[in-house]
C-alpha cells in the first residue's frame, strides 16, 4: 500500500469503502461511503476561502447528493472545531437522521444554547451552530417529518445506524462507544457548574472545557471492515469513564479496526495502550487530524513516536504548527512582533487523507491518498 | 487599492422617548458599559432634563427626549460605539423607539481639482443643466432607495467636501422605521447590520472613487 | 431670569459641521422667547413675591416644576475634533483561552480577512487595569495597530487593546432562556 496523490474529485466505485478525513488546523470532519453510494459523515468544519462545509462540498465535488444518499450525520460534541457547518449540512442532507451526544440531552443544554445564542453581539459557532441545528429540526417538525426532526442520542453500545445486507453490496452498521453512563453525569454537572452563566456575571463566549466528557466514539462496519473513530475521547484514570470503560463494555461490538482515526489529535490524554492492543489490528491505517491551538500543538513528535509502536501507516492532514502566519503591512508585523510572546497561524490549507479499501478485502488492496498538504508520518 | 479617507465618522442614532437625565457618564459605570477612568475623566458639556452632551476620549453620547445620537471619528471605535449601544439599551430595553439610523460618513482628498471636477460629472452629469445654466456644478445629491425588510431606506448624500479642498464627502444614512418594534428588534438590525453597512459604505466609496477615475482618464 | 437660562445654551460653535444625523440640524444663539415656556416667563414674578414675603428662602435655582420647552432644534455644539487621531492599519478581534496574572493566550480574527485565524501569548501588562478585571476566558477584546497623531503634531505607532463591554447576564434572560429550552425539549424530543 502507498501514499498517492490522485484526483481528489474522482468517485469510489460502488463496492469501495472510502474513508475521507479533513483538517484544516482547528476542526475536522469525516466523511465514509458504505459502497452502494451511501454515506455517513461525522462533524464538520469549514472550508477557510469558500466558507462551505468541506463536507458538502467535497460530496458535491463528486456528483453525490446529499439529500438522497447521506444517511446519517453524527455531530460528536458541540465545540466549534467540530460542528462548524453542521447545521447547513443537516438541512441539505434530508433523509440523514441526525445524532450527538446522549450527554447533551438535557434541558441545561438547550438553556445553554438557547443564552449564549441570545447574546446577539458575539459571535460563536459552536454554540450558535447548535442554535441553526434546533432550527432545521424545527422545520423538520413542522413539515411533518417526525420520524427525522428526533435526534438519535449516542451512548456506550447503542447502535446508530444499520443497512441490512438486502440488495446492498455489504451492510452497515455504526455503533456508539461512549459516552458511558457515569462520562453523562460528569458532562451534566459541567453543563450546570461550568458552562452555564450565572446572573450578574459578563456575557462572554463559551470557552470549550477539557476533558471532553461529551464525546462520541463510533465504531462502524461495512461487510468485515472495521473502523474506529476515536473522536476526541480522552483517557481517565476512572475505568467508568473514557476508553477504559469502552474497553470494559461486554455489550460493544467486537472486532478489531483496520482504519482508525486517533482519538484526540494523537495527545497523550487520549492515549490507551489497551485500546491498540484489544480494538486496532496490529498494524492499522493510523489517521490524524493535527490540532494548531492550545499551548502545544498535536501531534507533538513524542505523540507520534507513541502511535509509531502500534502502527506503521500514519497520515496527519497537516503540520501541527500550522502555516507561518500571512506577512502584512511592515509596521503591523513589526507592532506584532513587539507585542506578542508566541504567535502562530491556526488556520491552514483543508489537508485531505482518503483511504479507499474494496469491501471485504485486505489492507494489502487499500490505497491512500493525500491532499492538500496532508502527510504521511 | 481601497481608498482611505481623510476624515471619517460613524454614527448610530435612535429615536423615540428618552429622559436624557439618566444618560451621564456615571450611570454607564455603573452598568459596567465604560471604563471607571472613561467616566471620571468625561467631558460633560451639557447635563439638563431635556438634553444631556458629553463626550469621552472617543466618542460623543447627546441624548434629548426624543433623540440618542453617538458618535466617533476613529474606524478602532466603530466597533464600540455599537457595544455602548447594544449594552445601553439592552438595559432600558422598555424605551420606547420609533426609528434607528446607522451612519457612516467620510471625506476623501482629491489628488487634483481636475479629479475633483471628474468625480463630479461622474455622479451628476453636466448635458441636461447645460440647458438653463452657464457652468453647472455639483453642490450635492442625494439618493434615496426604499427598503421593504426591515422597512426603512438606504439614503447616499455625495457632495464637496467642507473639510478638505479638493475633496469628496459621502455620507450613508440606513434609515429603519421601528413604529411597531421593540428595542430587542431594534438590537437584533444593529446587531445583524451594523458590520455590513461599514462595509458597504466603504466598498460603494471605492466603486465611486474608481469610476471617477475612469472617466477622467478617458 | 434670562441670565439663569444662559447655563442651558450650548456654546456657540464656530464652523458649520455635515449632518450626521437623522432630520435637520440648526444651530441658535439663545431660546428664542416664544419656545420659554409660560411658567418660566411667570417664575420671575413669583420669585420677586417670595423674595417679598421670606427673603431668606427663596432659592436663586429653577424649581422643580419648571422646566424648559423642548426645543425643536438639537443644538450642536460644533464637530467633534479628537484630541488624537488614529490612522488604523490593522485590526483584529480576540477571544482569550487561557489568562493568569502574568499571560495571556487568545485566538486572533483578522477583521478585514476573516479566514485568517491566529493564536498569540502576550503579557497581561498590555491590558488596560481597568479591563483586567474583564479579561476572562471567552471575553472578548479589539486590538488595533496604526498611528496615533496627536494634537501636537506627534505621531506615535500604537497597538491598542480594548476589551468589549457586554452588558451582564440578568436573571430575566435565564429565564427567558429556561421557558425557550423548556419547549424547545419538549417539541424535539430533547429531553430524559
Amino acid at each position: 500500500m502507498k501514499a498517492l496523490a490522485g484526483n481528489a474529485n474522482s468517485p469510489p466505485s460502488r463496492e469501495v469503502v472510502e474513508i475521507s478525513i479533513f483538517g484544516p488546523g482547528i476542526g475536522e470532519c469525516v466523511v465514509i461511503h458504505l459502497t452502494g453510494n451511501e454515506w455517513i459523515i461525522v462533524d464538520s468544519c469549514l472550508e477557510r476561502k469558500t466558507r462551505l462545509p468541506i463536507a458538502l462540498k467535497y460530496l458535491n465535488d463528486l456528483g453525490v447528493n446529499p439529500a438522497a444518499d447521506v444517511k446519517l450525520l453524527v455531530i460528536t460534541h458541540w465545540h466549534d472545531d467540530h460542528i462548524s457547518g453542521a447545521s447547513d449540512i443537516l438541512a441539505a442532507c434530508q433523509n440523514a437522521r441526525f445524532v450527538c451526544s446522549d450527554a447533551l440531552r438535557c434541558e441545561e443544554f438547550t438553556q445553554f444554547v438557547n443564552l449564549y445564542s441570545q447574546r446577539g453581539f458575539l459571535e460563536d459557532t459552536g454554540v450558535d451552530e447548535f442554535n441553526k441545528i434546533f432550527e432545521v429540526l424545527k422545520e423538520r417538525l413542522k413539515s411533518g417529518k417526525l420520524q427525522l426532526s428526533e435526534p438519535g442520542w449516542a451512548v456506550a453500545d447503542r447502535r446508530l445506524l444499520y443497512l441490512p445486507q438486502d440488495g446492498r453490496i455489504a451492510g452497515t452498521e455504526v455503533f456508539a462507544l461512549s459516552p458511558s453512563d457515569a462520562t453523562i453525569t460528569l458532562a451534566l454537572r459541567e453543563i450546570g457548574d461550568k458552562l452555564m452563566p450565572k446572573p450578574k456575571t459578563p456575557k462572554r463566549k463559551a470557552i470549550a472545557q477539557r476533558p471532553n466528557h461529551v464525546a462520541v466514539a463510533l465504531w462502524v462496519t461495512v461487510g468485515d471492515l472495521h473502523i474506529l473513530l476515536g473522536s476526541d475521547l480522552e483517557n481517565y484514570m476512572d475505568d467508568r469513564l473514557g476508553w477504559e470503560a469502552i474497553l470494559l463494555s461486554s455489550s460493544r461490538p467486537h472486532g478489531r479496526a483496520l482504519v482508525i482515526k486517533v482519538p484526540h489529535h494523537g495527545s497523550s490524554n487520549a492515549y490507551c495502550k489497551r485500546m491498540w492492543q484489544e480494538m486496532v489490528t496490529p498494524d492499522p491505517i493510523a489517521l490524524l487530524t493535527q490540532f494548531a491551538s492550545g499551548v502545544k500543538p498535536l501531534p507533538s513528535e513524542a505523540d507520534i513516536e507513541r502511535i509509531k509502536t502500534h502502527a506503521s501507516k500514519i497520515f496527519c492532514t497537516g503540520s501541527p504548527s500550522g502555516k507561518s502566519p500571512i506577512r502584512r503591512n511592515p509596521a503591523v508585523d513589526r507592532t506584532i512582533r513587539e507585542f506578542v510572546r508566541t504567535r502562530r497561524s491556526v488556520i491552514g490549507p483543508m489537508g485531505h487523507i482518503r483511504v479507499r479499501i474494496p469491501v471485504n478485502a485486505t489492507i494489502e488492496k487499500s490505497s491512500v491518498e493525500l491532499f492538500n498538504g496532508a502527510r504521511e508520518v | 487599492m481601497p481608498s482611505v479617507p481623510e476624515i471619517e465618522a460613524a454614527s448610530i442614532v435612535v429615536l423615540g422617548s428618552f429622559n436624557p437625565a439618566i444618560f451621564h457618564p456615571l450611570w454607564f459605570k455603573m452598568n459596567q458599559l465604560i471604563r471607571p477612568e472613561e467616566a471620571e475623566s468625561a467631558k460633560l458639556e451639557v447635563t439638563h432634563p431635556q438634553i444631556s452632551i458629553f463626550s469621552l476620549e472617543w466618542c460623543r453620547l447627546q441624548v434629548d427626549t426624543g433623540r440618542f445620537i453617538v458618535e466617533v471619528t476613529d474606524r478602532a471605535s466603530f466597533g464600540l460605539i455599537s457595544d455602548l449601544v447594544l449594552g445601553t439599551f439592552t438595559i432600558l430595553d422598555q424605551t420606547p423607539i420609533t426609528a434607528l439610523g446607522l451612519n457612516r460618513s467620510m471625506h476623501f482628498k482629491m489628488d487634483s481639482r481636475e479629479k475633483w471636477h471628474a468625480f463630479g460629472h461622474m455622479v451628476a452629469p453636466k448635458e441636461v443643466w447645460s440647458k438653463i445654466m452657464a457652468r453647472p456644478g455639483l453642490s450635492s445629491l442625494i439618493m434615496e432607495d426604499p427598503r421593504e425588510t426591515p422597512e426603512g431606506f438606504l439614503r447616499v448624500k455625495v457632495e464637496p467636501s467642507g473639510r478638505i479642498d479638493p475633496g469628496i464627502f459621502i455620507e450613508m444614512n440606513n434609515h429603519y422605521n421601528l413604529d411597531k418594534k421593540s428595542v430587542p428588534d431594534m438590537l437584533q438590525i444593529l446587531t445583524n447590520s451594523w458590520k455590513d453597512i461599514l462595509k458597504k459604505a466603504e466598498d460603494f466609496s471605492d466603486y465611486l472613487l474608481e469610476r471617477a477615475e475612469q472617466c477622467e482618464t478617458r | 431670569m434670562r441670565d439663569s437660562l444662559a447655563r442651558f445654551v450650548v456654546e456657540q460653535p464656530k464652523e458649520i459641521r455635515d449632518s450626521l444625523t437623522i432630520g435637520d440640524v440648526k444651530q441658535t444663539k439663545e431660546i428664542p422667547d416664544y419656545l420659554i415656556s409660560h411658567e418660566i416667563k411667570n417664575a420671575g414674578k413669583k420669585a420677586e413675591r417670595e423674595l417679598a414675603d421670606n427673603p431668606a428662602e427663596v432659592s436663586t435655582g429653577l424649581p422643580p416644576s419648571l422646566g424648559l420647552k423642548a426645543p425643536p432644534v438639537i443644538i450642536r455644539p460644533g464637530p467633534l475634533k479628537p484630541r488624537v487621531r488614529f490612522k488604523v492599519l490593522q485590526q483584529f478581534e480576540g477571544t482569550v483561552l487561557e489568562i493568569s496574572k502574568e499571560e495571556c493566550r487568545a485566538r486572533v480574527l483578522d477583521l478585514r480577512r476573516s479566514e485568517f485565524a491566529e493564536e498569540i501569548t502576550f503579557s497581561t501588562e498590555e491590558i488596560s487595569e481597568s479591563d483586567r478585571e474583564i479579561a476572562v476566558p471567552g471575553s472578548v477584546f479589539y486590538w488595533d495597530i496604526g498611528y496615533q497623531d496627536r494634537i501636537d503634531g506627534q505621531r506615535l505607532r500604537v497597538s491598542v487593546i480594548r476589551f468589549r463591554r457586554i452588558p451582564v447576564w440578568r436573571e430575566k434572560d435565564l429565564a427567558a432562556a429556561r421557558k425557550e429550552a423548556k419547549s424547545l425539549s419538549e417539541s424535539l424530543g430533547w429531553k430524559r
